[in-house]
């Protein structure tokens, strides 16, 4: 019987190409165009930069000091840029002028980024990627604050060591564009929620045919449940580690050296995802193909706004409605893995594991509950 | 022996009534044929007897014990061919077959032995490593028949299996049917298509509405019935006169007269014809061809129903 299921899963080309092939091909996409641009800019003249901070604090000065940080890694072969701090007319009339290619206005709330009129790819990426960095670091900083603020000068320390990687100190190690490769890897991960349904299609007469010849043979369910989850665990698994070596070998992001910690997310973010194809397979009608279907309108609404396709995504959700970063599946693994493999500590990284264990625990509670209320099918 | 037995039983489908006191009663060995028009409850009545379906009133007996959902000793006899073809797009021929004898045979070597009786009984040999997609509709039915009788089921459920297959194909899956029951199987076979009915089943129930309207062969149904045959003779210049004295023969109905056609329907009487023709003859009229059709189940429906069971 498992080996059965192994095959039907092998087999199934559509979840092959979304859950294996989408991904790497994506992560390749990426790879090819970040790396032009990384390359393209270690040629390319210094970029001036004008920063303006509006009032005084912790927001400011983690700003200064990043930048600062960037500036002073400057080298033939990193970012090249100079930081000038002024004030804001000044910046506008330096832009206006193309004396600065952008500038940051830092306050308490935000940072924004202003551009010139025809900026190119290239600065424009490099302009939002510093803000976007410094954004997630704010969050770090301001989740530990309201955490525990003990633990303050740590984080900060910690996230000083981060900054670093923006400016390209180690090329080959580590990726500025790590949020893209981390989101893509938990959207392929995140997709092992059609696993869930296809142990509801396994079982559940209403679903499929297949699953009606279960329901009226002399065999128990529970086996064929047992059977079909352990399937496909091994080859969410499986599918995963391959991803994993990839963002290892291909990509060039050092993820073994925290192999512990990366495999236990993985562990738990697969767990986490077939429990909830399995709700939601309960929880909408129709067929398997069309349970699927809506299954992944959702799934895909989760990876869309955890940032997968736009990064600053999470940081306007985290303005107008912060709840939802909070609940979204996939902006929480992002998180999680962007710990593991950018932040020194990890302490409440545990707790965010635990969360997501004790969400997948309570879904499989309720999953078997209703399937075991279940003696006649609901055709 | 009685294989199955069904006291009225009621099924709702929230306000609709899809069963409606369903009795119905099948004996070892013997094929029963449920035929009904689309939506009459033929699907519904089977999902009942096997369980998969929970019902509102009515008892349920299967091999003289109540069926339930876990009872899987009697789970075990039974084989289920459903309306639609219920096989993993994933899995080849024989995987299928296999997999869903596995359900019921868990030792290696007999389930090897029945998979491939199975695969030779519906003729899928050549098939064996094609998955579903590649193989035409009948081929598709025929294996969804592998799957559902691989097991050797005593007691099997055939719902519509020659729905969009061709002739050919279709002989063979009748044949293939009989020789299961001569194999001693009992089956109970569901369908809207008369002829296949007429051709196979050792018994009859006729279902419309969630109801059974009528059971017996077919020769008992159609005896059953007012209507014996219907007669067509050609007879040229039949006036006003003669149609009045044949109505009140007593024993023919329906009459008319068009295009020098007389059509009546004969009664259960006897001579009814050799005296409709010696009439016809001493009133001195030239008669041509003689035409008499038997009754059809259709006939016994349109009777019992007052509309025709035929929808294509
Ligand atoms: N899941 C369901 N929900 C609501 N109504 C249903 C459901 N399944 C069947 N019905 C209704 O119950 C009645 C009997 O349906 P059933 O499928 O048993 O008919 P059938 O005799 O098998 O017809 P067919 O020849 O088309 O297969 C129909 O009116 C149908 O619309
Ligand atoms: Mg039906």
């Amino acid at each position: 019987m498992l080996t059965y299921f192994l095959k039907m899963i092998i087999r199934n080309k559509t979840a092959l190409f979304w859950g294996f092939f989408f991904p790497i091909a994506l992560m390749l996409l990426f790879k090819i165009t970040f790396g032009n641009i990384v390359s393209t800019e270690n040629s390319l003249d210094e970029r001036n930069v004008a920063v303006v901070l509006q009032g005084e604090g912790l927001y400011q000065d983690n700003f200064k000091a990043m930048m600062d940080e960037i500036a002073e890694g400057t080298g033939t072969d990193e970012l090249n840029i100079k930081v000038e701090y002024t004030d804001l007319d000044t910046a506008t009339e330096k832009l206006d002028s193309k004396k600065v290619d952008f500038y940051y206005v830092v306050s308490d709330e935000e940072v924004e980024v202003h551009l010139g009129e025809k900026y190119g790819i290239a600065t424009g990426m490099i302009a939002r990627e510093i803000a976007d960095t410094y954004k997630v670091n704010m969050d770090i900083i301001d989740e530990c604050m309201t955490s525990d603020p003990s633990k303050m000068e740590e984080v900060a320390r910690s996230l000083q060591e981060r900054i670093s990687y923006i400016s390209l100190e180690d090329k080959e190690g580590i990726d500025i564009y790590m949020w893209y490769y981390i989101s893509t890897l938990v959207m392929g991960i995140l997709f092992d929620y059609s696993s869930g349904i296809r142990v509801l299609a396994a079982i559940r007469a209403d679903v499929s045919g297949s699953a009606m010849r279960v329901a009226i043979s002399s065999s128990s369910k529970t086996k064929m449940v047992l059977s079909c989850l352990l399937a496909q665990l091994i080859l969410s698994l499986s599918k995963t580690a391959v991803h994993i070596l990839f963002m290892q070998f291909v990509i060039g992001i050092d993820i073994l050296s925290k192999a512990g910690l990366v495999a236990i997310g993985i562990a738990s973010a697969t767990v986490f995802s077939i429990c909830l194809g399995i709700l939601l397979g309960m929880f909408f009608k129709g067929d398997a193909q069309a349970r699927e279907n809506k299954s992944l309108g959702i799934v895909m609404l989760s990876v869309f706004i955890s940032g997968e396709m736009i990064v600053t995504l999470p940081g306007y959700i985290e303005k107008f409605a912060p709840i939802v970063n909070r609940i979204n599946p996939a902006t929480l693994f992002n998180k999680i893995f962007y710990r593991i493999l950018l932040c020194e500590n990890t302490g409440d990284l545990m707790t965010n594991i635990a969360i997501i264990t004790a969400a997948s625990v309570l879904m499989l509670v309720v999953s078997i509950i209703i399937l075991r209320r279940e003696t006649y099918a609901s055709l | 022996m009685e294989v199955i037995k069904v006291r009225s039983l009621v099924k709702k489908y929230k306000e609709l009534v899809a069963l409606e006191h369903l009795d119905l009663t099948v004996y070892e060995g013997e094929i029963l044929g449920l035929l009904g028009p689309n939506g009459s409850g033929k699907s519904t009545s089977i999902n009942c007897i096997l369980s998969l379906l929970s019902y509102d009133k009515g008892e349920i007996e299967v091999f003289g014990k109540k069926m339930s959902p876990k009872a899987y000793d009697l789970k075990k006899m039974i084989g289920v061919v459903p309306q639609e073809v219920a096989v993993y797009e994933e899995l080849t021929v024989q995987e299928n077959i296999d997999f869903f004898c596995g359900l019921y045979i868990k030792d290696k070597e007999t389930r090897k032995k029945y998979v491939d009786e199975a695969i030779e009984f519906v003729g899928l040999n050549d098939f064996r490593k094609f998955r579903p997609k590649k193989l035409s509709g009948g081929l598709k039915r025929r294996l969804n028949i592998a799957c559902g009788i691989a097991h050797k089921p005593k007691l099997i459920f055939f719902d519509e299996p020659t729905v969009a297959v061709d002739p050919q194909s279709r002989n063979k899956i009748l044949d293939g049917i009989e020789q299961l029951r001569d194999q001693g199987a009992t089956i109970v076979y569901t369908s809207h298509y008369i002829e296949e009915v007429e051709r196979l089943a050792s018994r009859i129930a006729i279902i419309d509405k969630g109801h059974v309207i009528a059971s017996g062969t077919a020769d008992e149904l159609k005896k059953s019935i007012k209507k014996n045959e219907t007669i067509r003779i050609e007879v040229a210049g039949l006036t006003e006169k003669n149609i009045a004295f044949i109505e009140s023969m007593g024993s023919l109905y329906s009459v008319s007269y068009e295009n020098g056609v007389l059509r009546a329907e004969a009664g259960t009487g006897k001579h009814v014809v050799t005296d409709l023709i010696t009439y016809l003859q001493g009133e001195d009229l030239s008669i041509g061809n003689i035409y008499s059709e038997q009754p059809t189940l259709n006939d016994v429906f349109l009777e019992i129903t007052g509309k025709e069971l035929r929808d294509e």
